[in-house]
């Protein structure tokens, strides 16, 4: 079986709505990992705790990109495979995250000139018209399902409407048009959407729908999404406890939100703030901004060495953001960056990069630059250790999507804190 | 008075001029603790507290820990030792117990029992810390009067780690803060505030090693004052600074191109 291919059998697409994306059982898991050497000597050096030592970002970035680009490949060039898995290999191509990769791709395609990207970028975007269903929502889960799902669409919307701003083409535009009108239809009147999502409930991170809602209307200029977009945030924030927790983060009632969802809800409320009026802007960046502190104290306090670098970070948190996870959400790591970058530009206050660069060096730490495996090389694991909780014993394409993200947010981010324009 | 020095190392520069400064001022302390240990010493312990997996990712990752440049420091700590007449100045803390005849414990920790109870037998008045960890209750209560430390930065605005080089990053002045600790890190009321100066050529290791010396000038300064009056003048340490920590690599290389392109706060 040549590397990087299925040990265990292809995975189709799922029609079941599960939160375990590519979830395998830990020992048949086990099994296929010992017979490869490669997915072996991962679980061996997370065993021992080993990482990777630290070369430049860009060739960490340039690693990302290639594997995403392998991903893309892998799934015949048009959506991107969902991840690579020990149990499965490549996966089929995954709707939602394809849609924002879109915006991965055009950003890299500037960061680094590479018209590659933006080509790759194209043909997801045309690849997401074509499998759009008829009622303009987008497909749920791995593969193509004939169910639609309102946060995957929501996250497609954020690509189409990037391609359509820097390509002009009307085609994207009428793709998110479409979409969006779907999620106005089946929303709830208070603002969540309470069927046609994740498990059949409402979550806090739909938020992450209002973002894309508020562009659509930027982009379409129909108030309409705008408005849609407002009731949504002002659902998520009836929702806020006086701790600063959020309720309904996590995939399914009952359950700790993985760092994942958390800076889903977080980061779908920051884009949101920026189209909202002053008042509301400050009081919904307010919320972002004291969930975001409470996780920066958590994540520098978390060591007995003043001068050492903090633990890493937990990949889950309960609702008095106690740590419910001995291992990491490394997903959840990079968005957390991204989102800690961002809030350092918008506040002025450098704590937030200082922390986002340090969570990143334990990041890129775990990214293996020389494996022979082209699935486990440059790309980023769902959880560290690899068998953690979230997307056990896999490397999921939005990893290495929000890694990039990050590593550009930071060099923008280093660039204004030293005036450099 | 009865003063105390608290030390990370026996042959620490800055506490061992300390300790020169205070015996050229007729202030010479009645007890030293180091808590220095040896490097297995050091190592068993982190296994005891993270495991040997964690002692091996230690070991095999590249820490930071980049602080002054012992050379600039050695140089404004003898400038200053030779302006003033400080002898002795750069002797290990041991020897010169010995010779002057103070009591010197060597201690795990500046919270560890023993080093408690040496400060309370000993009814140290002020104890004058030289270092960088956080101290617990008992050792807090433990002097009549209080611990000082020497905060890198002009308290209250920029608290916690690495306060010089977080100073220069935020275009604050840059200076130096005596002030008594308190539970919460560097909120402790203020004695002493000095800003410092940011001249032409400066780097972040001159500064750092000028402010080194500035620490041990403030202290003896904040000796004085406490000796001619203990309940004197402290200013409440407002608390609304913000806390800082460990600077990552890429922020003070910022740093150091803020510096020498004279883009810092210069001070007076």
């Amino acid at each position: 079986m040549a590397e990087g291919q299925a040990c265990a059998g292809g995975v189709t697409g799922r029609a079941d709505a599960s939160p375990s994306r590519g979830r395998v059982s830990a020992p048949r898991a086990l099994l296929c990992a010992a017979s490869r050497l490669s997915h072996g000597w991962v679980v061996v050096r997370d065993l021992l705790g080993l990482k990777s030592g630290r070369v430049d970002d860009r060739i960490h970035l340039q690693a990302a990109m290639a594997w995403l680009a392998r991903a893309h490949d892998a799934a015949g060039g048009r959506g991107v495979s969902a991840g690579y898995y020990f149990a499965s290999g490549w996966l089929p191509p995954y709707p939602e995250t394809t849609g924002y990769i879109i915006c991965t791709a055009m950003r890299y395609a500037e960061f680094a000139d590479d018209e590659q990207w933006t080509d790759r970028a194209m043909r997801m975007g045309d690849w997401e018209i074509q499998v759009q269903l008829p009622g303009g929502g987008v497909r749920g889960q791995i593969g193509l399902n004939d169910f639609p799902i309102v946060f995957n669409t929501g996250q497609v919307i954020l690509g189409w409407v990037e391609l359509f701003l820097n390509t002009s083409e009307q085609k994207y535009l009428d793709a998110a048009v479409r979409a969006g009108d779907w999620l106005r239809a089946v929303q709830d009147v208070d603002g969540k959407w309470s069927t046609s999502d994740h498990a059949g409930v409402p979550h806090a991170y739909q938020s992450r729908v209002a973002w894309p809602l508020f562009e659509l209307a930027q982009a379409s200029g129909n108030v309409e999404y705008r408005r849609s977009a407002e009731k949504c945030i002002e659902w998520v924030l009836s929702k806020v406890q006086p701790n600063g927790w959020i309720e309904h983060m996590a995939f399914l009632p009952g359950q700790n939100p993985f760092m994942h969802t958390i800076v889903y809800t977080l980061r779908g409320l920051l884009e949101s703030a920026a189209h909202l009026g002053d008042a509301d802007r400050e009081r919904v960046r307010g919320v972002v901004r004291r969930a975001a502190e409470t996780l920066l104290m958590k994540y520098e306090l978390s060591k007995r060495d003043p001068y050492g670098p903090p633990a890493d970070l937990p990949g889950q948190f309960d609702e008095r953001w106690r740590p419910a996870a001995k291992s990491s959400c490394l997903t959840g790591d990079c968005q957390l960056s991204v989102l800690w970058h961002k809030l350092s530009a918008i506040t002025g206050d450098p704590r937030f990069a200082n922390a986002a660069l340090k969570l990143m060096d334990q990041v890129k730490a775990t990214q293996r630059l020389r494996s022979g495996n082209p699935g486990i090389r440059g790309a980023i694991a769902g959880s560290r250790p690899i068998w953690g909780g979230y997307e056990r014993f896999g490397y999921p394409n939005w990893a290495a999507k929000f890694f990039a993200d990050a590593i550009m947010a930071q060099e923008e981010t280093l660039a204004q804190i030293g005036g450099r324009p | 008075m009865r003063l105390g020095i608290v030390s990370p190392a026996d042959d620490n520069l800055y506490s061992a001029t300390l300790l020169a400064a205070l015996a050229a001022s007729s202030d010479t302390p009645c007890l030293v603790i180091s808590t220095h240990r040896s490097r297995f010493a050091r190592a068993m312990a982190y296994v005891g507290r993270h495991g040997w997996r964690a002692f091996l990712r230690r070991l095999l990752e590249e820490a930071d820990l980049a602080e002054a440049g012992p050379a600039s420091a050695r140089r404004c700590l003898q400038e200053l030792s030779d302006s003033r007449g400080f002898g002795n100045w750069d002797r290990p803390l041991s020897r010169s117990c010995q010779v002057m005849g103070i009591e010197y414990l060597h201690a795990a920790s500046v919270n560890a029992p023993a080093a408690v109870e040496a400060v309370r037998r000993n009814r140290v008045d002020v104890l004058l810390s030289a270092v960088a960890e956080l101290y617990r209750s008992p050792m807090i209560e433990a002097p009549t009067i209080g611990i000082l430390n020497a905060h890198m930065a002009l308290l209250p605005r920029v608290r916690g780690m690495n306060a010089l080089e977080w100073s220069a990053l935020l275009g604050q002045p840059i200076g130096v803060t005596i002030h008594f600790v308190a539970h919460r890190v560097d909120t402790g009321a203020i004695v002493l505030r000095r800003e410092m100066a940011v001249a032409p050529g400066d780097t972040l290791d001159t500064l750092r090693a000028r402010s080194i010396a500035v620490n041990v000038e403030l202290m003896i300064e904040a000796v004085s004052s406490l000796k001619a009056d203990p309940a004197g003048r402290r200013e409440p340490c407002a608390g609304e600074g913000k806390q800082y920590f460990v600077m990552h690599p890429r922020l003070k290389e910022i740093v150091r191109q803020k510096i020498s392109t004279g883009s810092v706060s210069t001070g007076r």
